[in-house]
């Protein structure tokens, strides 16, 4: 029975769904893990992917078949900028950067941001590529 | 304890019963952000319980007649009320085929085989007819003077076909689906062949009641199926003889092309019969009528539940009604009465006025279906059917209202326009049927209601009935309104007579005789100077409506006039015009044959123009008056 840490202010399902190597539960992620999980999850959410709630994500998954160029770039990060305004309150942004990675087709996406009530600045860094 | 409330059906709120459930836990705090790995799983859990809750909510509206959509449903659930839905019906003409054989014919008689087409054109359109059956002549003398064949017969439209089927241990008793889904019902010919090595063909017979239906009887049975094609059934060696296994059933129908061929009267065989140089010709009895489309869905879902409900017997008049209703879909309203509350009483007999519906017509033929086929199985012993003509009172209108200009910006004309067409939809909608009733201030309502500007109106009733004339011949008619009218109000349009070897213009009109109480004189009256020209030609009587004109010819009709008017004014400002029956006050035995019940009235707006040449009077005028006081 998982019991519930007092200090922690967000806690999330791991959505690997990987197993607690001692108490065998769902493994969860906590605080600053978690929300960095949910940033995740709403830039690959494409409009009209969840039932009844079709505005709810954004055209980035779209947007990685364009001309990796700075123009892409900046629209991305007014995209994604927007996406955590609008659907992400636990999170104050800072910056988003988009670096258009030409060798690889790619997007490097670096976001800094605070979340609500941990004091700290998180940055958080991911590679979008397209895949197919 | 967390509660969850499982009363929702729509997604927002079922996932909104989820996040009140999650509150409750201690575990996850995330549930509420869109992002959340745990606000996924509750989209997939409200998505789930969403699509079950549709499903089973689908599902139980098919379960019930009254909210089932899809036809098959309907048609399933009116199977177990022991209805059929009729099927498309072939348009169906009688005709007179005569052959003159050419001079190297030999033979003394002729077959036409129900395999030849007959075809028949519209202006776009080439229809095929089939005569009903085989048809054997000898050698008559024909119209023409000539001697041939000659054959009386009665035509149906559509395309002939056939599909056999091959009987196994699985389908002994069916079901055999016919693959059209237009086919004619009444058309199906189930013949069974003993098996593909044994060509001894058996015919077998449609039954829709079980209670003639042995175990030896050669039954078969038809039922809507899922896919909205009707199937063949037969019985189980208790309800109905059992098929064998390689038993062929060779089943024979019509696809019809449904109502577009009524109405055609131009048939022709171009087939060649006896050889080179014969002559055909056509003579037609009655045009092709009948023709009907598939039962719909409302209409199954109305019958459906109504023929349950007569228990397969026709006792009461909502009886006869359904029942006819469920055989003919061209029926716009139907009264039914019996002999009893007929004037003066009829016993023994059932009286049915059927009205079609506009383009359509009830043949002969149809109610001798109605009465051989529908009615007389079903019906109580000793109880006759007698059919009778609906017959039309027109009633014409003289509307006027009072507007309040300030309060619209419509013209008179515009108001006269919508106030016109207010009166025409009641008419439409409420009146032009069979037991239905002109109410005055239901009208005088609606039509105060068209506009808000419309503070007052006032309506003058006046009522006419037309009567087919035979030109050149003393005869007497006898007109009934069913109601109390004003006295000398009466009215007829101009007609040309004969008096004493010379011919006069004239009309009829009437004279209120204060000696004899509620009863008026009829007169004649000369059109050039209204003076009377022939005294006593009958009687009004202002009480029950009764107009009888004794022994007048009428030679010709004024202006382009095909039938002679009587008009009157009901009795009182705000009168009524009723089709209700007239009780009868006595008890009276009469060998009368038609019966003078107001049931088989329908009450008609009156659209036609004024002629003065004829003094046919306008039908319906609307005279909108600008006020600016209220």
């Amino acid at each position: 029975m998982a019991v519930k840490e007092t200090n922690r202010i967000y806690s999330d399902l791991d959505l690997s769904f990987g197993a607690h190597p001692i108490t065998g539960d769902v493994v969860k992620k906590y605080d600053v893990n978690s929300v960095k999980q949910a940033l995740k999850v709403l830039i690959l959410t494409q409009y009209y992917e969840r039932p009844f709630q079709p505005k709810l994500g954004s055209p980035v998954y779209g947007m990685l078949f364009d001309q990796v160029d700075t123009i892409t770039a900046n629209s991305l990060k007014l995209r994604i900028e927007l996406l955590i305004n609008k659907f992400e309150p636990r999170v104050r942004s800072q910056q988003v950067d988009v670096v258009p990675l030409y060798d690889e087709n790619a997007f490097e996406i670096t976001m800094y941001f605070y979340v609500i009530g941990v004091p700290d600045p998180v940055t958080f860094s991911t590679i979008l590529k397209r895949s197919r | 304890m967390a509660q969850l409330n499982v009363t929702e059906l729509d997604f927002a709120a079922i996932k909104q019963n989820l996040k009140i459930f999650m509150q409750s836990q201690e575990e996850f705090q995330d549930y509420n952000f869109d992002g959340a790995g745990l606000s996924i799983l509750l989209d997939i859990l409200a998505y789930n319980t969403h699509y079950n809750a549709t499903l089973a909510h689908l599902q139980s509206n098919e379960m019930f007649i009254d909210s089932a959509v899809k036809r098959n449903s309907v048609a399933s659930i009116a199977k177990t009320l022991g209805y059929t839905p009729t099927s498309r019906k072939s348009a169906r003409a009688n005709i007179i085929f005569q052959v003159d054989p050419p001079t190297t014919y030999s033979g003394t008689s002729l077959t036409i085989p129900r395999s030849t087409q007959f075809t028949a054109k519209t202006t776009n359109k080439t229809y095929t007819f089939y005569p009903k059956e085989d048809h054997v002549s000898g050698l008559v003398t024909l119209e023409t003077g000539q001697t041939g064949f000659s054959f009386p017969m009665e035509l149906i439209e559509g395309k002939r076909v056939s599909n056999n089927f091959v009987v196994d241990q699985s389908n002994k008793s069916g079901p055999f689906v016919i693959p059209n889904i237009n086919v004619d019902t009444t058309t199906i010919r189930v013949r069974i062949q003993e098996s593909s090595g044994n060509a001894t063909i058996t015919a077998w017979s449609y039954y829709d009641d079980i209670t003639l239906v042995d175990e030896t009887t050669r039954a078969f049975f038809i039922e809507e199926g899922p896919a909205g094609l009707y199937e063949i059934r037969f019985g189980d060696n208790i309800i109905g003889k059992q098929l064998s296994v390689g038993n062929i059933v060779l089943v024979d129908y019509i696809v019809s092309s449904g109502a577009a061929p009524n109405s055609i009267p131009n048939f022709s065989a171009t087939q060649t019969f006896t050889g080179s140089g014969e002559t055909k010709v056509v003579y037609l009895e009655s045009v092709a009528t009948g023709g009907q489309e598939k039962e719909s869905i409302d209409s199954i879902r109305y019958n459906a539940p109504k023929f349950n409900a007569t228990k397969n017997r026709v006792v009461t008049s909502q009886d006869y009604e359904t029942l006819i209703r469920s055989r003919f879909s061209n029926i716009n309203s139907i009264a039914v009465w019996g002999g009893e509350d007929n004037n003066p009483p009829i016993y023994g007999k059932v009286f049915i006025s059927i009205q079609p519906l506009p383009g359509s017509i009830i043949t002969q033929a149809d109610r001798d279906i109605i009465a051989r086929d529908i009615i007389r199985p079903r019906s109580v012993v000793s109880i006759q059917p007698e059919f009778v003509d609906p017959i039309q009172t027109y009633i014409g209108l003289d509307v006027s209202v009072n507007y309040n200009k300030t309060l619209t910006s419509l013209t008179s004309s515009r108001i006269e326009s919508e106030v016109r067409t207010v009166v025409q939809n009641y008419f439409t909608n409420n009146v032009n049927k069979l037991q239905k009733n002109f109410y005055y201030s239901k009208l005088l309502g609606l039509v105060i209601g068209t506009t808000e500007s419309i503070f007052s109106a006032s309506i003058q009733v006046k009522m006419h009935k037309r009567i087919p004339i035979i030109f050149g011949i003393f005869d007497d008619y006898e007109i009934r309104f069913n109601g109390n009218l004003e006295t000398e109000t009466l009215v007829s349009t101009n007609f040309n007579t004969t008096i004493t070897g010379r011919q006069y213009e004239v009309y009829i009109t009437d004279q209120h005789n204060m000696t004899v109480g509620d009863i008026g004189t009829l007169v004649l009256k000369r059109v050039s100077d209204d003076v009377i020209i022939g005294s006593n030609i009958g009687t009004v009587d202002y009480t029950t409506g009764v107009v009888k004109i004794n022994n007048i010819t009428v030679d010709s009709l004024s202006g382009e006039e095909t039938e002679l008017r009587i008009y009157v004014e009901p009795f009182g400002d705000a009168a009524n015009v009723l089709t209700t029956n007239l009780t009868s006050t006595t008890e009276s035995s009469t060998s009368a044959v038609f019966p003078y019940a107001s049931r088989n009235t329908v009450l008609t707006l009156d659209t036609s123009s004024a002629n003065a040449t004829a003094n046919t009077l306008a039908g319906l005028t609307v005279t909108a008056i600008a006020n600016s006081q209220e």
